[in-house]
């Protein structure tokens, strides 16, 4: 069974927000009002934090996008009382909107706060789908998930997209990518399946030294960052 | 037309909600509640049953279907 | 020794004027609810930094008072300690309806209330690694052990009360070491993860729970022209004031040891970050330093009104403790990288005190509230006022009470 990570370059990335945008765009994720940017209640699925070091003149600035990790130990699945997110054969942790009641217990426990709480229905418009015939454009099966308010969201490594290839025999990590890795203008993100040794997250993964988010929690993430 | 159809699923499960409550209120007195309980058992379910019924209609106009065949 | 227990009358203007008041509330409770509900969460002060807000915060003290009045109710009927009969009933009966609270809150706080359902299919649909699930027997457990210690103490079967009870109140320690549990165990959040959370929220529970007895009995009595001798209270008094020296000495050891690294920079915030003043001024100022003051000095300690404002103090002061739990706790920036995290992502999170999510949770409180009201009228929870006629149909006839 393929075990699916995501390799990032810090040293190409260029903090341009591309996976942020892009993300936002394939999954039909709001974006917040000025409002809720405010108060802290917009979605992020994919978000870039800005890391800096030191004082001027010497400081360093890390841009490091941080999608879902997918952890192999996920702390959120752990947490999770009705079962509502798990984690699949492949190492996609699924977010089950049907099963989710809501209590936001996962997004306490989220150590990378990948997770945000779908508070407000959104406009019957905001999901009007324009490639979708009129009577389908707001009611299409996933690929398009009108999500309702009141549960988690997160992440989910388009496995819309990866299902849909392996269907068409398509060839993961190259032909197929989530919408992050597709957007990225300067080739900084790589997604592949970390246990094929030809892969070429393996072979990154094997080119130079990595790190992983909060490793200390032990909880195994699947983005791997490549540092400067 | 999705209000009628909400009235009249509240309607139905407010029915529902009553025959279980007062189920559960002759179970309690049948098992061995004394029957000076029943007043104090009537309020409490009666509350409960109120609350329920206020949940169900605002569950039921937020997210009752918007496509009906 | 028999004693008698009477409704109370209920007739009484200020009574009718109550029940109307807490009705009242109770509309108030759907009102708020309903625009929660429809209009989406955002009308609280809850935001994706501190997901969980006042509702959790007064789910998990109502917990904790629920669990106390148990532990103080088995006083009576486990440990046979009779100075601590009179308030037996009452405190088995606040148990129930603080539960019945805290079952309240949490479902409300649910982004999606219809489906916790899924948290009693026990190992076949929900997840029992989680602390919510295993709570979820926990407490349906509970309220089902507690509503059959009630029964059985009022059709006057001792012995199976007690043996019940015993019963009780070891469910009542595992229900509240369960919902400390919750937060002990989250390995990510550097003010929660402490193995001592469960023991500090039972003892947060016990004096919580002894001070609203306290209070409660007294008010009740007062109200209801009972006679309550002033030895009960006293005694409780010197009970709570161990379980707050206890109290003291466990949150001493575990902000002790989050100050030392890896939890430290968390545990500064908490401490004198924007929240500081929910921790020195209410869990510690009101729930520790100010009780332990009017229940040592011995000119407070010995007048009525002196243990009732401790007790008093401690109630506001434990939930001042849940709330320095519940909102730094979430309000600390996560560290996901080292270094300072720029822009909003490494700011701390504000909660504001949103009208909405006040009016709500002080009509659950009203709630829980009316129905002890009602209670009180239709049930008879309180001993009967000495020379006062005997309900039709009571016991022996001896002579109530020795005070």
């Amino acid at each position: 069974m393929a075990k699916w990570g995501m390799v990032i370059d810090l040293d190409k990335c260029v903090g341009c927000q591309a996976c942020v945008v892009s993300c936002k765009e394939e999954n039909n994720v709001p974006h917040g009002s000025p409002e809720e940017q405010r108060s802290r209640r917009e979605i992020y699925w994919h978000k870039m934090i800005a890391a800096t070091k030191g004082k001027y003149p010497y400081v360093r600035t890390e841009l490091i996008p941080m999608p879902c990790m997918h952890c192999e130990h996920p702390p959120c699945v752990t947490v999770c009382p009705a079962k509502a997110t798990f984690q699949r054969d492949d190492g996609i942790v699924v977010q089950y909107y049907r099963r989710c009641i809501g209590c936001k217990y996962c997004m306490v426990a989220c150590p990378y706060g990948a997770r945000s709480f779908n508070y407000k229905a959104q406009e019957p418009k905001a999901y009007q789908r324009q490639d979708e015939p009129p009577d389908r454009n707001s009611w299409a099966p996933w690929p398009f998930p009108v999500r309702t308010q009141g549960v988690v969201e997160k992440c989910t490594f388009c496995f819309h997209r990866i299902d849909q290839g392996l269907k068409e025999g398509k060839k993961i990590g190259t032909e197929v990518v989530p919408a992050c890795v597709e957007a990225c203008p300067s080739h900084a993100r790589t997604f592949g399946d970390l246990d094929d040794p030809q892969s070429p997250v393996a072979q990154l993964l094997a080119s130079r030294a990595s790190f992983r988010l909060r490793e200390e929690l032990a909880t195994r993430p699947k983005v791997i960052y490549l540092s400067r | 037309m999705r209000a009628i159809a909400i009235v009249i699923e509240v309607l139905i499960l407010m029915g529902v909600i009553y025959c279980l409550f007062l189920a559960a209120r002759l179970t309690i007195l049948d098992v061995g509640f004394h029957s000076k309980y029943d007043r104090f058992l009537r309020w409490a379910l009666g509350i409960v049953g109120a609350m329920v019924s206020a949940f169900l209609i605002a569950h039921l106009t937020l997210f009752y279907p918007k496509l009906l065949p | 020794m028999e004693r008698n227990y009477s409704t109370i009358e209920g007739t009484s203007r200020g009574y009718t004027v109550l029940v109307a008041l807490l009705g009242g509330m109770v509309g108030v409770f759907i009102v708020s609810f309903l625009v929660a509900y429809l209009k989406g969460q955002q009308v609280w002060g809850v935001s994706n930094i501190i997901p969980w807000g006042q509702l959790i915060t007064f789910y998990i003290f109502f917990i904790g008072l629920s669990a106390g009045a148990i532990i103080i109710s088995s006083l009576s009927y486990v440990f046979k300690r009779e100075i601590y009969e009179p308030i037996g009933r009452m405190a088995v009966f606040m148990g129930i309806l603080l539960m019945v609270g805290a079952m309240s809150f949490v479902m409300v706080d649910l982004g999606r209330p219809e489906k916790a359902w899924r948290l009693f299919m026990y190992f076949y649909l929900n997840n029992m690694t989680s602390l919510f699930a295993i709570n979820s027997i926990f407490y349906t457990g509970y309220i089902t052990l507690m509503m059959i210690y009630l029964w059985l103490i009022f059709e006057g079967k001792k012995r199976l009360a007690a043996i019940v009870g015993t019963v009780d109140v070891l469910w009542a320690i595992a229900v509240h070491m369960g919902t400390g549990a919750i937060f002990g165990l989250i390995g990510n959040r550097e003010i929660f993860f402490s193995p001592i959370k469960p023991f500090e929220f039972l003892t947060a529970a016990l004096t919580s729970g002894t001070s609203l007895i306290i209070l409660t009995a007294v008010v009740t009595f007062k109200l209801t022209r009972r006679v309550i001798q002033d030895e009960l209270i006293f005694s409780l008094g010197r009970l709570l004031t161990g379980i707050i020296l206890v109290l003291l000495v466990m949150v001493f050891f575990d902000k002790l040891t989050h100050l030392y690294f890896p939890n430290r920079e968390a545990t500064v915030y908490l401490l004198t970050g924007d929240y500081w003043w929910i921790f020195w001024i209410f869990q510690i100022g009101m729930g520790i330093v100010l009780p332990l003051i009017l229940l040592i000095h011995p000119k407070t300690k010995k007048t009525l009104r002196g243990v009732v404002c401790a007790a008093a103090s401690v109630v506001i002061g434990v939930f001042g403790e849940r709330a320095a739990l519940v909102i730094p706790g979430t309000a600390h920036p996560q560290p996901f990288f080292p270094g300072k995290i720029e822009g909003p992502w490494g700011e701390p999170g504000i909660f504001p005190i949103t009208p909405w999510e006040t009016l709500l949770s002080l009509s659950i409180v009203s709630f829980v509230a009316l129905l002890f009201v009602l209670g009180l009228r239709y049930l008879e929870i309180l001993p009967a006022r000495t020379g006062e006629p005997l309900p039709a149909g009571t016991g022996p006839t001896t002579q109530p009470g020795s005070s």
